[in-house]
């Protein structure tokens, strides 16, 4: 329950953010609605049902049951590797400026791979260079779309 | 002219050939996420000057509802979708695919795709200047009160409903604020970035919370909890008598929502196959599958957004507005073969008009013979162990978001939808409701002011009209509904 409550708290944090941030825009008339009016009165509408759900939780007052929580403390394993996988998403996703965005691909596969339990280097580099090849013949070299590139491609 | 003469033009062999090239390369871009018709159909503007108005027109068009057709194979077979109406497909395709039948869930959209191509042609040819006159009848102040109809129909997508679909439709509202005001042109919530002006993109949020979202989800599984997708056979490849039996009328009544919701202007496949979606949970007998798998969460949907795209074409060929960028990129390839849409279009350049219209019956054939026989290919990648499937996907996704716009801040974007679609599918959020409230918050906001503005201020506007007045009515009556059928609905779960 902790965990639920904490989701709605980041919802409702977000619909705060808007809700602060829009009132540095135009907020205008009603003849005249400025750039403020719709983002602000959605951030109160997201405020206002983030607000219920919690007092809904809080009233409920469920105690979490020993199965879910031993299903939660069993998880840790996979919550670890969503977290490697996403930090190294951002982190080659970052490098793609120096590497160039298929050279960046070509390690975020491959690295991927081996987080995702591919046993052999050989096969991994073998899905990520067929992967990026594919990749790089439809977009870049049919349909032209330009790629940002680095040291290499 | 008739049905025939429109075929005469249209099964000529340069005309059949441009046909030919368009349906393909529809097909491909809507297999591919991020490149929609609209960008595709702008890199083939060029071809259209060489082919000439009649053969340029009908592969502009090709592409189009090529599109729609192509759009469904990722969403069912990897839980990506190739373009954003076919978002919806995501919900029921992929969970028909992890149970083996991802050959039954292609056949059935194709063959939706089909009935409603073909269909929408009919009634396109039947009923344009009409429902075009019709559809002009609609000012702001009803705009606005159909989104709200539309946000409220469409809070109960996946059957959780509650207070939580509400709030994730309006955390879609607020995300479609980011980016460059609609009326006044500011930019907002950008922290000044340029690159964020353009807004989120919804292709980039979509692949986010859908893919890249399950991608994490299946690696935080342990290897055993995984299912393993069902083996296929040869026979499982095609749809059973009863799937057949049970998706028809869904491809009826999706057709005929999609081709009605064409007419709107905005991003109207979109709309279209979340409405179906909505229409088939409320009718179906099967109402327990919806969520683990119903085929007619699948026929209903990808007949509407092919319905929805015959439709859009009506207020193009008959007024000459163009109501969604795929349609204004076919009008300026019109424009630039020297032909101008509206009221005269069909008597200026009619071997242009019933060639376009002929070629779409012959193009929908083209589709089904190219979509059927590659059923077993694509069902065939489902079978692919997902630790060499999911990189390749990511990677997919990656080039999909970054193509949408050529945009590197649109990666970023997917890789935090990413995790948020992680993050809701564990505190059981659903996904769609906030694709809805992105769809939808551009349409409603900028009708909300335009209405404030055309009434001065006066808030009757909003009620002056009996259109407004019968939409409000239907919201209420659907509140009331929701609230006296499911009690529980503004509670928690």
């Amino acid at each position: 329950m902790a965990k639920e409550i904490g989701s709605i708290l980041v919802i409702a944090g977000i619909g705060l953010f808007f809700m602060i941030y829009s009132l540095q825009y135009n907020l205008g008339s009603l003849e005249t609605p400025g750039e403020a009016v719709f983002p602000l009165l959605v951030a109160i509408a997201v405020i206002a049902m983030a607000g219920w759900l919690l007092f809904v939780n809080i009233l409920a007052g469920r105690n979490q049951r020993p199965s879910e929580k031993e299903e939660n403390n069993n998880n840790t394993n996979g919550t670890r590797k969503v977290v490697s996988l996403v930090v190294l998403n951002a982190f080659i996703l970052w490098g793609m400026k120096f590497l160039g965005f298929f050279t960046s691909s070509f390690i975020l596969v491959c690295l991927f791979c081996k987080l995702l339990g591919v046993k052999r280097w050989s096969q991994a580099i073998g899905v990520a260079l067929g992967a990026v090849l594919g990749a790089y013949l439809i977009f870049s070299f049919w349909l032209q779309v330009s790629f940002p590139k680095g040291l290499f491609i | 002219m008739s049905v025939l003469s429109a075929l005469e033009i249209a099964l000529t062999p340069y005309n059949l050939l441009a046909c030919f090239v368009g349906v393909l390369v529809g097909t491909l871009t809507g297999v591919l996420p991020g490149l929609g018709p609209a960008a595709a159909m702008a890199l083939l503007l060029p071809l259209t000057v060489k082919l000439g108005p009649t053969a340029g027109l009908i592969m502009l068009a090709g592409i189009y509802y090529g599109a729609m057709y192509g759009g469904s194979t990722t969403s069912i077979l990897v839980n990506v979708p190739g373009e954003p109406a076919s978002v919806v497909t995501c919900l029921e395709g992929y969970k028909l695919a992890q149970k083996g039948r991802a050959g039954a869930a292609l056949a059935v959209s194709a063959l939706g795709s089909f009935v409603a191509g073909t269909i929408g042609i009919v009634l396109l040819q039947l009923f344009a200047p009409p429902l075009a006159k019709a559809a002009l009848a609609f000012g702001p102040a009803e705009f606005f009160a159909l989104t709200v109809v539309g946000v409220i129909v469409l809070s109960n997508l996946s059957g959780k409903g509650g207070i939580k679909a509400f709030l994730m439709i309006a955390l879609g509202l607020l995300l479609s604020t980011v980016g460059l005001d609609p009326l006044g042109g500011v930019n907002r919530f950008t922290f000044n970035q340029p690159l964020a002006g353009t807004g989120l993109s919804f292709i980039a949020i979509a692949a986010g919370l859908f893919g890249v979202g399950e991608i994490l989800w299946l690696a935080s599984q342990p290897e055993e909890k995984i299912e393993p997708v069902a083996k296929v056979r040869l026979r499982d490849l095609y749809p059973t008598k009863e799937e057949i039996k049970r998706a028809l009328p869904s491809m009826f009544r999706g057709t005929l929502l999609g081709f009605l919701i064409g007419l709107i202007p905005g991003p109207s496949a979109t709309i279209a196959s979340f409405a179906s979606y909505s229409l088939e949970k409320s009718t179906s007998k099967h109402k327990e599958e919806f969520g683990n798998g119903a085929i007619e969460g699948v026929a209903g949907p990808e007949s509407a957004n092919n319905a929805a795209s015959v439709g859009a074409m009506i207020p193009l060929l008959s007024l000459g507005i163009p109501f969604s960028p795929a349609i204004a990129v076919l009008l300026s390839g019109m424009l630039l073969v020297g032909v101008t849409p509206g009221p005269l279009f069909l008597r200026e350049h009619p071997d242009a008009f019933w060639g376009v219209i002929g070629s779409m019956y012959i193009g929908n054939i083209m589709l089904l013979i190219l979509n059927l026989p590659l059923v077993g290919i694509w069902a065939s990648i489902t079978r692919i162990p997902y630790k060499y499937l999911m990189p390749v996907v990511l990677l997919f996704c990656i080039v999909g978001a970054y193509a949408d716009n050529n945009n590197i801040f649109d990666v970023w974007v997917m890789l935090a939808a990413g995790v948020a679609g992680y993050l809701m599918r564990k505190y059981e959020y659903d996904p769609a409701p906030l694709l809805i409230g992105l769809v939808m918050g551009p349409i409603m906001e900028r009708s909300l002011r335009q209405a404030l503005i055309m009434g001065r201020g006066d808030l009757a506007i909003f009620v002056a009209s009996p259109i407004s007045l019968a939409m409000y009515a239907m919201a209420l009556a659907l509140v009331v509904f929701m609230l006296v059928k499911k009690p529980r609905v503004m509670s928690a779960d």
